[in-house]
């Protein structure tokens, strides 16, 4: 059994049909202000499609990409997760073979170690510093920004120095 | 047979490991972003900054550098990706070339959905580049980009 | 518009994304997400107004999807099912942040035995001439209005007059029967009728 409230919701959207439309209309008190509220309802509802409407995700691509990252994190803590209640159980290993096993594999590493040092090549280094070919802030967002170059020879840094970007809440520090 | 295999198999491991080729890892890029404030007690830097501390202490005259986004890819040529990002920050790449000396990148600062900034820069290897971006609360935003 | 066969042929494509993020494809997941993701969005936004917070619930949103997807058995469309998750999410946090109307909530277990539907049951707000009013004070005090409402009625108005959701699917997203849902319709339309009428009056 509907209750009031439900058939005029019901009778507001056009969902009351036959025998209880029928009802309910000859229900009502005041047929035309009844009318006249249903209008007004109606224009609430148009109110709120026309000025909320769809709200633009800006930067949607990037929206997508934060999801994947955070996906990504999350399936890799689960893989961990798993990987640490699998528990094995040998019959084969017993002490003294692991010892044993213990003893050929440091020797082994440090023999390894020995020979890989001794190939390794020092890093490569390009003669090149890391150079700015150019660079520019958005004006619309930044009217008052410049931008200078600087290079610490010595530690072969580069630096891309701005001035008159707007400063920002300590919140947008989160990571 | 058991005493047998155990001599055996690490010989055959030491043998494969020696006579392997060496093997060149893929470069690949990382990048930073990082918030340098000076505080009472500043945390130890982080270790993918070590090598510029000198540097970085120097320039902006700030005592800590904490790390709120990073990535390390391998870029390819023609290829546009994201790098580092934080919550309202991201870093994105056009990767336009590879010479010897290092990456042609086109590198673009967000926030949230405004380009702060935009450059072209060759990317050396070992050459890091550091970009000074917005004053954020009483500390600095830093791009920080090595080629590794 | 779409036909019936294209509607039809787009439910096949979706279950079939579905079926694939079951399997773990994350790739298929990023299609889902594409499709739904400035809806959500735009829900969300809608009901806490605030863009970095929308944003937020709508990342929490697709993460819990993704996480439970494996649970979905194609009983209800996804879209329904995306936006019980995304309704789940967003009234838990409205709650903890204690978001109250100005006056009193609206208690479902309050039901008024007659109500004369010509009534006008608060005094009218001095009329604004339209002509004064800009396009973003005009949508300010619709937000204020909605603010008032308790989050399951801020929802239940939003999915009926913005997505133009019926009654069982409003009635599935919050986890509530089809009778609940018209009754709240009811209370948050007169609501929102009393607070709003010098602005749809002057529109």
């Amino acid at each position: 059994m509907k209750t009031f409230e439900e058939k005029w919701t019901a009778w507001l959207d056009g969902e009351l049909t036959g025998r209880e439309l029928s009802e309910f209309e000859a229900s009502l008190p005041d047929r035309a202000a009844a009318e006249a509220e249903k209008a007004e309802a109606k224009k609430v509802g148009e109110l709120l499609k026309r000025e909320l409407g769809a709200r633009t995700l800006t930067n949607e691509e990037f929206f997508s990409h934060q999801l994947r990252e955070r996906i990504e994190q999350e399936t890799g803590e689960g893989s961990r997760a798993s990987a640490v209640r699998r528990v094995k159980n040998s019959s084969w290993w017993t002490i003294p073979r692991l010892a044993w096993m213990g003893t050929v594999s440091l020797a082994l590493f440090l023999v390894c170690t020995f020979l890989v040092m001794q190939n390794e090549k020092p890093t490569e280094e390009s003669q090149y510093l890391t150079q700015i070919l150019n660079a520019r802030v958005d004006p619309v967002v930044s009217p008052n920004a410049t931008v200078s170059i600087f290079e610490v020879k010595q530690e072969r840094v580069t630096v891309l120095w701005t001035e008159g970007l707007q400063s920002l809440p300590a919140d947008y520090a989160a990571k | 047979m058991g005493r047998l295999s155990a001599y055996l198999i690490p010989v055959v491991a030491l043998i494969i490991i020696c006579a392997a080729p060496d093997v060149k890892a893929a470069e690949t890029v990382w990048s930073g972003l990082v918030i340098a404030e000076n505080v009472a007690q500043p945390q130890r830097i982080p270790p993918e900054l070590t090598r510029i501390e000198g540097s970085l202490k120097k320039f902006f005259g700030y005592n800590q550098f904490q790390v709120i986004g990073q990535s390390q890819k391998t870029l390819k040529t023609g290829q546009e990706d994201w790098l580092a990002t934080s919550k309202f920050f991201g870093l994105h790449v056009d990767a336009r070339g590879e010479t010897e000396a290092g990456y042609v990148l086109d590198l673009k600062l967000y926030k949230e959905k405004e380009l702060l900034l935009e450059t072209d820069a060759k990317l050396s290897k070992r050459s890091p580049l550091v970009i000074k971006g917005p004053q954020v609360g009483s500390g600095q935003l830093l791009l920080v980009l090595v080629v590794q | 518009m779409q036909t019936e066969a294209t509607a039809a042929q787009a439910d096949v494509s979706e279950l079939d994304l579905v079926r694939r993020c079951q399997a773990g494809d994350t790739e298929a997941f990023d299609e889902l997400v594409t499709r739904y993701r400035t809806r959500v969005f735009s829900m969300i936004y809608n009901m806490v107004h605030s863009e970095q917070d929308a944003w937020d619930l709508a990342q929490d949103s697709f993460l819990k999807a993704w996480k439970s997807i494996k649970r979905f058995r194609g009983r209800s469309s996804f879209y329904t099912w995306i936006y019980r998750i995304v309704m789940n999410v967003t009234i838990d946090w409205l709650r903890k942040k204690h978001i109250k109307g100005a006056g009193a909530e609206f208690d479902d277990s309050i039901q008024l035995r007659q109500v004369d539907p010509a009534s006008k049951t608060v005094p009218k707000t001095e009329a604004l001439p339209y002509e004064m009013m800009q396009r973003d004070e005009i949508r300010a005090r619709i937000e204020q209005a909605i603010d008032q409402l308790s989050p399951e009625h801020r929802a239940v108005i939003l999915m009926k007059e913005l997505e133009d959701m019926q009654y069982h699917e409003i009635a599935e997203a919050l986890g509530c029967s089809i009778g609940t849902v018209m009754s709240r319709l009811f209370y948050a339309r007169k609501k929102l009728q009393n607070l709003l009428r010098d602005v749809y009056e002057n529109v």
